[in-house]
């Protein structure tokens, strides 16, 4: 089922005579997004990858085009509310995005914006911070918390709202990799139950984890499809400047060993039975 | 000047000196706090007379006595200031020549003057300062920032009626605490940042110390606006759109303990306002009664 | 985005810059004979120009219910305890922010010439109301006062017309008004405190006029530049100069 749509939408941060002059953010993307995907969105600096994701939560409105969310469209000013209910937004800096002084308070912000009952704020509050393992921080300032707290912080007060999807703009980026890990393992086991995950990012180890891969670049979509589709296109992916998914680096350098192609290799559970594999057929891999 | 420690001073006052505690005070609703603290500051404001800045402050003193949070800990909110004050009451006691008007004056040496007119001036000083400081302390000792922040949105609530945004208000004074720290992380940063270009921000004065502190100032506030639309945006990402339509996590109820406190408080308050303004020179009928 | 949002998140967020320079002492600049320049009040004129008028006057209460604070809590001399009273603290810091989104509405309407005109009297409007004001309650001592301080007003205007002569020679007449509602918020709040500590005899009359000179017009071009440069870096527009070189 189609969750988001998204026609000839083009973008530009300028108004008036500037923008007839031209510059645009965004320019001529089609994009649908169905339930339960896991979507990997990719691209150099400034390509696009914030500008798109602000317009799925109605954040930034289409200069050109539309964005509907489920049927919704983000220009209806009325739909907004249960727009953002649907969709919900984990940005780059944790320290920007907690705006109380108790954790308990910022994971009810959502739910009392929304106008729920105490209990019904009470019940959400309880869930999202055992779904992201906060609760012994109960009781707590946002501001005393490791950086990697706080962006788990910044998930559960997005859950608390019940959202059918998740959009990520390089949530991970600013985390070491332990905590970059347990917010992975959260938004992983919230896709497995049936979360639609819309994540950017600049790590291609990330990307080759999502089900589908949209490549952007100078704002408009470059490449758009599976993984193992989009990181076989070499030559793009250079022209882009973007990188390899270190699987498919490690390949490239034992490839005349290895009996697949190595762009196929782009996640280290194919890897590690391709390499498996050789063993079998070869013996040894020296 | 390290920049530690001043930086260390900012944290403390922005997380306010709150201790943790059972005293009664510590139990009531903090809109009763807050009421009480307001009212106590607009009455050492408003009070003319010695008599009754003294009765306020002998109010103050039975309140931290009587809800067990302890006199001790109220003076010792008096020490830092009490130097100041000193000093201040001094000049106004000797220094201020408009004192001397159609006054007597009780002693003179050279260009010194006191008059009664200076020393009820000066009295009045000391105990009006001493009034605001201690309720201020009463008020942040007991309370914790939360409990204040929800106290005064509940407390102005009603006046949303007439137009007053109570809630946005509240959100304000909620967002400049929580952006306290994070200014602290980016001007260290900044400062880090220029201090390896051997800039130093403690020394020379004038416009030679403004050439230092314009590179500072200038990215802090750029870095604070966009730090404040990622704010903004992470508010409306959650659906805030102000006040209107929301709900609070917390139904937060006066218990009879806050009725009875609050109650006798505006009593002895009102008390006092009354007999400040009432015996005026006609009851009291002479000068050096009226003065007090 | 959301208009009402952004007001409170730049209201908290400049509120926040102005507590912070005053607790860390950044704000404050050494000036002559122990005297300081600060520029607490800044976060509020920019505030007020880029978000209006009530924005302005939040930020001026948070401003204003943070020196009366440090005034009880934590006072670093004895000026810091006159601002426990709230008729110093508060009330002239609540004016700042309108005042200067006042002027620089008007001055947005203005044509540069107009402008440069009126804007030049505005420090002599200042320091002449100050004085008179002085005059009125506290009486001068000797003629030598009243001529420095008249010179006061002059060196002012003088003052208040070359920085706007300089930008004007720039060719960044965007930038005008800005400048002159900085100017003007910044002797908002010279002159209202000033005159409340006078009221409240803590500072004899005849010296006011002094430090309205000594502090509060090097604060009021102080607050000029800085709104100048934020402002124009922050909505994009290019000054000349780029800015940096202060
Ligand atoms: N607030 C803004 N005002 C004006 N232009 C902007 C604004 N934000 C982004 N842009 C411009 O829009 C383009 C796309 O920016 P965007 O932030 O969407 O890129 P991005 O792919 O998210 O980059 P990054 O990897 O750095 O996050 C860039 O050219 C950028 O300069
Ligand atoms: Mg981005």
């Amino acid at each position: 089922m189609e969750l988001i749509r998204i026609d000839d939408l083009s973008y530009s941060y300028e108004s008036g005579p500037a923008l007839r002059a031209g510059r645009y953010a965004l320019r001529g993307v089609d994009l649908s997004i169905r339930k339960g995907q896991y979507i990997a969105v990719i691209g150099a600096n400034g390509s696009g990858k914030s500008t798109l994701l602000k317009h799925l939560n109605g954040l930034l409105v289409p200069t050109e085009g539309e964005v509907r969310v489920s049927g919704m469209s983000t220009k209806d000013k009325t739909l907004l509310k249960e727009i953002r209910r649907t969709v919900g937004m984990v940005f780059q800096n944790p320290e920007t995005q907690l705006v109380t002084t108790l954790v308990e308070d910022e994971v009810a912000f959502g739910p009392e914006n929304l106008g729920l009952e105490p209990e019904e704020i009470t019940e959400r509050v309880e869930w999202a911070m055992a779904v992201t393992g906060l609760r012994a921080l109960q009781g707590r300032p946002p501001h005393l918390l490791s950086t990697g707290q706080k962006q788990l912080l910044t998930v559960a007060s997005v859950l608390a709202m019940r959202p059918d999807c998740l959009v990520l703009d390089e949530a991970t980026s600013m985390l070491d990799p332990a905590s970059r890990k347990r917010v992975d393992d959260t938004v992983r086991r919230l896709h497995n139950d049936g979360m639609t995950v819309i994540a950017s990012t600049h790590s291609m180890d990330e990307a080759a984890e999502a089900g589908r891969v949209i490549v952007l670049a100078g704002g408009e979509v470059a490449a758009d499809g599976e993984p193992r589709e989009i990181f076989s296109r070499r030559r793009i992916l250079r022209e882009l400047r973007l990188e390899l998914p270190t699987t498919v680096r490690i390949a490239d350098l034992v490839k005349n060993r290895l009996f697949v192609e190595t762009e196929r290799l782009f996640n280290p559970r194919l890897l590690a039975s391709a390499v498996s594999d050789a063993y079998r057929k070869g013996g040894t891999l020296r | 000047m390290t920049a530690r420690s001043e930086f260390e001073f900012s944290v403390k006052l922005s997380i306010g000196q709150f201790v943790p505690g059972s005293s009664l005070l510590h139990m009531l609703d903090p809109r009763v706090k807050i009421v009480v603290c307001v009212m106590l500051i607009v009455s050492a404001v408003l009070v003319g007379r010695i008599f009754a800045v003294t009765l306020l402050f002998v109010l103050v003193v039975s309140v931290l006595v009587g809800t067990g949070v302890g006199a001790g800990l109220a003076f010792r909110a008096l020490r830092p200031v009490a130097p100041f004050l000193a000093v201040l009451a001094v000049i106004q006691m000797f220094a201020i020549p408009q004192l001397r008007e159609n006054a007597v004056i009780v002693w003179e040496w050279r260009f010194l003057h006191m008059t009664d007119r200076s020393i009820v001036s000066g009295v009045l000083l000391i105990g009006r300062f001493a009034v605001i400081v201690m309720a201020l302390h009463l008020f942040s000792v007991t309370t914790s920032t939360n409990q204040l922040i929800h106290g005064v949105e509940q407390l102005v609530r009603p006046l949303e009626k007439i137009g007053v945004p109570a809630h946005e208000l509240a959100m304000v004074v909620h967002i400049s605490l929580r952006f306290l720290p994070i200014l602290l992380f980016e001007t260290e940063k900044l400062m880090m940042a220029q201090a390896s270009r051997g800039a130093d921000f403690g020394k020379g004065r004038g416009v030679r110390r403004l050439r230092r502190l314009f590179p500072l100032f200038v990215p802090m506030f750029l870095i604070s606006l966009r730090h404040a639309e990622a704010i903004a945006e992470s508010m409306e990402s959650r659906c805030y759109t102000g006040g209107r339509g929301r709900t609070s996590r917390l139904r937060p109820r006066l218990k009879r303990a806050d009725y009875l406190a609050i109650g006798a408080f505006i009593a002895a308050d009102g008390a006092i306002l009354a007999a400040n303004y009432l015996f005026s020179e006609a009851v009291w009928g002479s000068r050096a009664l009226c003065i007090l | 985005m959301n208009e009402k949002v952004r007001k409170i998140v730049i209201a908290g967020v400049m509120g926040a810059i102005s507590v912070f320079l005053g607790a860390t002492h950044l704000g404050f600049i050494p000036w002559f004979a122990g005297a300081a320049l600060t520029v607490m009040h800044v976060p509020v004129i920019i505030g007020a120009v880029l978000e209006g008028p009530v924005v302005g006057a939040v930020i001026g209460l948070i401003f204003g219910a943070f020196s009366l604070i440090q005034g009880a809590i934590a006072p670093t001399g004895p000026a810091d305890v006159w601002f426990v009273n709230p008729l110093v603290s508060i009330l002239p810091r609540l004016c700042i922010g309108p005042v200067a989104w006042l002027v620089f509405r008007a001055g947005k309407k203005l044509k540069e010439g107009q402008l440069f005109i009126i804007s030049g009297f505005i420090g002599v409007a200042v320091n002449v109301f100050i004085w008179s004001l002085s005059q009125k309650l506290g009486g001068f001592e000797s003629d030598a006062v009243m001529v420095f301080t008249v010179g006061v007003s002059c060196v002012a205007a003088v003052t208040v017309s070359c920085l706007l002569l300089f930008w004007q020679y720039k060719k960044s007449s965007e930038l005008f008004p800005y400048a002159v509602s900085a100017i003007a918020g910044s002797m908002t709040n010279t002159a209202l405190v000033l005159s409340s500590l006078g009221a409240y005899k803590f500072i004899p009359w005849q010296l006011i006029g002094t430090i309205a000179l000594f502090n509060g017009l090097p604060e009021a071009v102080m607050a000029a530049i800085l709104t100048v440069v934020v402002v124009a870096t922050w909505s994009g527009i290019e000054s000349k100069r780029k800015g940096s070189s202060v």
